[in-house]
């Protein structure tokens, strides 16, 4: 409902049945204003008539209110809905950028990648990580391959023991994705053993996750401006990692 | 890229409590931060993961289509246009609000461009003097509660219709409807009023 808005007519309350019914409407939508409320409800109390259109009015509402959210989509429309879902391009291409424009997005995207980095070194002291442990061998962790791919819960090494990533031979896009499903495998892993967590700790995860998630938006924003761009490219990838770090300590802790 | 997670004062219970320490403990709430994480995905090119966020919004797409139209067929196939916009517009959601919102009003613009493309706006929309009365219902039983106040919308003219759904169904303010479909906001509520009293009408009040 609309509080706040006031009705369009201004016409006094009460001056006609139809200017009644339509000061009804703005009680119900709570754009009267104070005296306006208390006038117009002391004339219900004395006029039945009125009594009467106002308890429709209420009753309508209410089953509106009541209304089931959702209503089942026929069963064929998500067959239809897919037939039609052309390929998508994660990384559009973009006309070259402006000086300025390429300059804007080039100085977020680095203020975005530094900040991200001093955001994980407070979140290994916040957590207590040491670094023999980090560096320790593991098991049933995401890690990464030589072309920067994560390997879910089957790599012997951490992350940081690893290589630099270089981006061939997978795409940008398909790295990205490696990301996004080590990401959402290891969240509902740390899900299911939620219990086990302390407060602190997933606090601490979830501020770290917010700004990597922060991150990754800038730098494709920037990408957008600047496609193919290496050094974002690699920035990119560096935050996904970092997300999936997160994730990867925090079902460590567990 | 939106927030994947729920904000922490929300995500606290009153019963999240830990007995042994009185201290509340923070729930994860999967089902609201997988989404976001779909919606990643999706704009990757995933399209498992843009299967998973039309199952989550397909039922409200689908009502909203229902409702506005008032007609099964016509609903499924704008539900259906309105998700495969989605699907290419997804680099335009820039996560400043909600995935199912951003959904929900490009849904609203689907179905009002889809009768201005097919010259039936004014007729559906903006004239004032289209049907005085309730129409027969052309479709659908909807089953459950509020079957009779769901075929009583169905059968609205289309532009009592249309104001009715969007703001007292699904809750959008006349300045809101004004601005999506070109109606003054006097006009609006005009409409309002003509749907809630066909609405009593109709339902045996009033």
């Amino acid at each position: 409902m609309d509080r706040g808005e006031r009705p369009d007519s201004g016409s006094a309350a009460g001056s006609t049945p139809g200017g009644d019914s339509r000061r009804l409407d703005d009680l119900l939508d709570g754009a009267l204003t104070p005296e306006e409320q208390a006038s117009l409800e002391a004339r219900i109390a004395q006029d039945e008539v009125l009594a009467a259109e106002w308890e429709d009015l209420r009753h309508l509402a209410e089953g509106t209110r009541a209304l089931p959210r959702e209503i089942p989509p026929p069963g064929d429309l998500w067959r239809d809905v897919a037939a039609e879902l052309a390929p998508r391009n994660p990384v559009r291409s973009a006309p070259p950028p402006t000086g300025f424009a390429r300059g804007g997005w080039l100085g977020q995207a680095v203020a975005a990648a530094l900040f991200m980095a001093l955001g994980g070194v407070l979140t290994w002291l916040f957590l207590g990580v040491s670094t023999a442990r980090v560096g320790a061998p593991t098991k049933g962790a995401a890690t990464y391959g030589a072309a920067g791919e994560v390997v879910p819960a089957s790599a012997e090494l951490a992350p940081q023991t690893l290589a630099p990533q270089t981006l061939a031979p997978k795409t940008l896009a398909e790295l990205e994705l490696d990301y996004l499903r080590a990401r959402d495998a290891l969240w509902l892993a740390a899900y299911g053993r939620r219990g086990e967590l302390s407060p602190e700790l997933l606090e601490a995860v979830q501020s770290n996750l917010l700004r990597v998630d922060d991150a990754i938006r800038d730098l494709r924003r920037a990408l957008d401006s600047d496609p193919g761009n290496p050094q974002l490219e690699s920035l990119l990838l560096a935050n996904h990692r970092r997300g999936v770090d997160l994730l990867w300590r925090l079902n460590r802790e567990i | 890229m939106t927030r994947r997670f729920k904000p922490l004062a929300t995500d606290r219970h009153p019963n999240d409590v830990d007995p042994s320490t009185t201290r509340p403990v923070l729930r994860f709430d999967a089902a609201a931060s997988a989404p976001d994480l779909d919606v990643a995905a999706a704009r990757a090119g995933d399209v498992a993961a843009f299967e998973r966020l039309y199952h989550r919004h397909a039922g409200k797409i689908y009502a909203l289509c229902l409702r506005m139209t008032g007609d099964g067929e016509e609903a499924k196939e704008l539900a259906q246009e309105a998700f495969v916009r989605a699907w290419r517009k997804l680099d335009a959601f820039d996560g400043r609000s909600a995935f199912g919102s951003w959904l929900h009003r490009l849904t609203v613009n689907v179905v009002l461009g889809r009768w201005r493309a097919a010259g039936r706006y004014r007729e559906r929309v903006v004239a004032m003097d289209d049907a005085p009365g309730m129409r027969e219902p052309e479709q659908r039983e909807t089953p459950g509660a509020g079957v009779d106040l769901e075929r009583a919308i169905a059968r609205l003219p289309k532009g009592a219709r249309t104001v009715f759904v969007l703001h007292d169904v699904e809750g959008y303010r006349h300045k809101d409807i004004a601005e999506l479909t070109g109606l003054a906001v006097g006009t609006s509520k005009t409409q309002l009023h003509r749907a809630r009293r066909l609405l009593r009408e109709a339902l045996g009040h009033g």
